[in-house]
């Protein structure tokens, strides 16, 4: 088909230009097979995807992978739904591989032909994954979240990659890392994205501009000093410090999110402390599963990059596990809620407003949706929560409810991702970004969903500002937003 | 499809099998003192042993202890024999078979491999099928434990002339609303009714020294419970990993709540 064609094809799917053209430039003939696409979340890469998927099972290609992390591959499930008389996706772990591999039978392909894969990149850095995936013709592997390609999962794409298992790969980031040999690199900015009339798709997004100013008391302090302590001391070990992090973003969210994140750390510790109390070893997987259970607490499209090693003192759990189990006692003797508090009150003004303005808070932890909903639950206003543990069509019926009667929508990142989601946004008249995002970038692309030029109103965002200044690591964060947050007082 | 959507209402072994399990074999010729250090250091307890993709047998500490006792003499360097000399046979089970159908297995022998004898899919011990069982049973334990802990901590907070004052400020006028009767009593409450006392505001500051933190943190742990409970014990689904987490840290909340009742009750005992 004449490039044109392709990319009129593609823009009749919906894609944006520079979408529509990647799409038509990467099924050209002749083109390269394998490329990169940088672009910035949430600006339409999975339709992309989606499209160039159906194009080339449209046109014969009979096996398609998809590789993701686990966090994302009901979401890739559901994207890749057929619209036509193509194979629906499967997602496979690794029971629901070894039912293919025993249903085929000895010496035959596991994979189903024709087949859409969907599968995470930790099951397929598995070694005695790579056999099965390296022994098989794939027409097309896509690849999300490219930038977490090191160690293993690396090695397994680039054996793919090298072996031309694979007909064609599309390898798909936000945040680019070194590039894989053989791979052609095409880079979209946020503000190089124009709609087919040449008007940006985004507007200049700029900095939040109202505050809500909060004092956190001196229970509250005490504690927040407590889990900087235990913090640090996590730090000393390697995965102790994506934990020692976690822990830190949690409690600056909320306690109740804090608690959460203490007692899985609790939950997955104490059989690592039995075992080894009993002289039993102890290895990198079992505080990789720990790691794992509190990351899944993080509603974040990029999931946590997990070590593959995991360096262990064994003499610190012991002491570290009573350290836990003061801190989530502790946690218990916190009365009140100064951050919450706040936000009531702001919510009450808000409400005030003639018209009453439609309120989006904003949180990273599904703990804390799960908090705030039920506490705001008591206002005289309606209260919709979305995370990425709420079916699509349930959430989909709920931002239909919430465009029509108003009040407050409680959402994390996953789960503004889904396109009804994002466009509702654009009905946002406040943001509250209840908790800091983990870094600058993070702050400019949840400040950038609300700040579309499809918008027709202004949008205020606004955060909750805490005036003790009583956590130290808040604050060395908000360093490092300087100018895009107002100053603290 | 139909068929296999069927088979999944029974305990099937691919149910059994831990997803992180990664499969490691030894070769016949690998010696009893290497394959004992791999075990110790994958914490196992006996290992495949197959000559290219075909499996001997399994080497394990039973098998080594019986082979042992059947030699002649004691040789000097028992590690340095080779694994192929203390094989034992397990029995082979396909991905799909039911897992009750393998418990005598288990029972003799601790492990069942799965696959073929020419293409081995995993093995499942003991251990991993106690694990699974106790899966599939613990929502039940915990949501027992779980309402019946909120019940004795309401107990420990007010007197039952108290709990009527609650009671008649929050939930009578639902009941009288459904000409039902008014619940008297703890045992005749439900645990929406428990929920729903505790989340009020006006009766919260009696359960505040159980329950700890505030009424919003209360009732966000406590909310989802009723419709969890009505969901597993109606057989309607299976719980998620998210709700299952969420369930488990509600019971280690509330078993930390009681423990703590339990010290300030002895200490005013004492005092």
């Amino acid at each position: 088909m004449p490039a044109e064609s392709a990319l009129e094809a593609f823009r009749s799917q919906g894609l944006a230009p520079f979408h529509a053209r990647f799409a038509s430039d990467f099924v050209a003939a002749g083109s390269p097979a394998y490329w990169e696409l940088v672009a910035p979340a949430g600006t339409g890469t999975t339709s992309l995807a989606r499209a160039i998927v159906e194009r080339l099972v449209r046109t014969g290609a009979r096996r398609v992978l998809v590789l993701a992390p686990g966090t994302l591959l009901r979401r890739w499930q559901r994207a890749l739904v057929p619209t036509t008389g193509q194979p629906s996706p499967l997602v496979v772990d690794r029971r629901s591989f070894l039912e293919l591999e025993a249903a085929a039978g000895p010496g035959r392909s596991p994979w189903p032909d024709p087949a859409v894969i969907v599968m995470g990149l930790d099951l397929a850095r598995r070694a005695d994954m790579a056999g099965p995936l390296a022994d098989t013709d794939w027409d097309l592997v896509v690849i999300d979240q490219s930038h977490l390609l090191t160690g293993q999962r690396r090695s397994v794409v680039e054996q793919l990659l090298a072996g031309s298992r694979a007909q064609r790969a599309l390898l798909m980031t936000a945040t680019p890392g070194d590039p894989l040999p053989g791979v052609t690199r095409r880079v979209g900015t946020r503000e190089g994205l124009v709609d087919w009339s040449g008007h940006p798709l985004f507007r200049e997004v700029s900095p939040a501009a109202a505050a809500v100013d909060y004092c956190r008391t001196d229970g509250e302090t005490a504690f927040l000093r407590a889990l900087e302590g235990l913090s640090r001391e996590l730090a000393l070990q390697t995965a102790g410090r994506l934990q020692g992090l976690l822990l830190r973003r949690a409690a600056s969210s909320s306690f109740f999110a804090a608690e959460t994140l203490l007692r899985r750390l609790l939950e997955t510790w104490r059989p690592i402390r039995n075992r080894l109390a009993h002289g039993v070893s102890v290895t990198a997987d079992d505080f990789r599963a720990s790691l794992e259970l509190i990351d899944s607490e993080l509603d974040e499209a990029d999931p946590l990059d997990l070590p593959e090693r995991v360096d262990v003192d064994p003499g610190r759990i012991e002491a570290l596990c009573a350290r836990l189990d003061e801190l989530v006692e502790k946690i218990g003797d916190i009365e009140g809620d100064s951050k919450l508090e706040a936000l009531t009150r702001f919510l009450a003004e808000l409400r005030r407003r003639q018209p009453p303005a439609r309120v989006c808070v904003w949180t990273s932890f599904i703990s804390t949706v799960r908090y705030l909903s039920a506490s705001l639950g008591r206002l005289d206003e309606p209260v919709v929560a979305l995370t990425s543990a709420v079916d699509r069509e349930a959430g989909r019926r709920l931002v239909e409810e919430w465009l029509g009667k108003g009040g407050v929508l409680i959402t994390t990142e996953v789960a503004a991702d889904d396109d009804l989601v994002a466009a509702a946004l654009d009905h946002v008249d406040v943001c509250i970004s209840y908790d800091l995002p983990a870094s600058l970038g993070h702050l400019q692309d949840r400040v950038g969903r609300f700040q579309r030029a499809s918008r027709a109103a202004d949008v205020t965002i606004a955060w909750l500002r805490d005036t003790s200044r009583s956590f130290a690591w808040e604050e060395d964060l908000l360093g490092t937003m300087a100018g895009w947050l107002p100053p603290t007082r | 499809m139909g068929e296999r959507s069927l088979r999944n209402l029974f305990h099937l072994v691919k149910q059994a099998l831990p997803e992180e399990q990664e499969l490691v074999c030894v070769s016949s010729d690998a010696t009893v003192s290497g394959a004992l250090e791999l075990m110790r250091g994958r914490n196992i307890s006996q290992v495949p042993v197959t000559e290219g993709r075909e499996v001997l047998g399994v080497f394990s500490f039973r098998s080594l202890a019986r082979g042992l006792a059947k030699l002649p003499r004691k040789p000097a360097d028992i590690g340095s024999l080779p694994v192929e000399e203390f094989l034992e046979d397990l029995h082979f089970a396909s991905i799909t078979d039911e897992l009750t159908a393998l418990l005598d297995e288990l029972d003799i022998k601790d492990a069942v491999l799965v696959g073929r004898q020419d293409h081995l899919q995993g093995i499942i011990t003991a251990v991993d099928a106690l694990r699974y069982f106790y899966r599939v049973a613990s929502p039940y334990v915990l949501l027992r434990e779980v309402e019946l802990a909120i019940r004795e901590l309401l107990r420990r907070s007010v007197t039952p002339e108290q709990l009527c004052e609650c009671i008649d400020l929050t939930i009578r006028a639902h009941y009288e609303e459904k000409h039902a009767p008014v619940p008297r009593c703890l045992e005749d409450m439900s645990l929406n009714d428990y929920v729903w006392v505790l989340r009020h505001k006006g009766s919260w500051p009696r359960f505040q020294e159980a329950f700890g933190g505030t009424a919003d943190t209360t009732y966000a742990k406590l909310r989802s419970l009723p419709d969890l409970r009505n969901e597993v014990f109606h057989f309607r689904r299976e719980l998620t990993v998210e709700e299952y987490e969420r369930l488990r840290e509600t019971r280690d909340w509330l078993l930390m709540r009681i423990r703590k009742a339990e010290a300030r009750g002895e200490a005013r005992d004492a005092g």
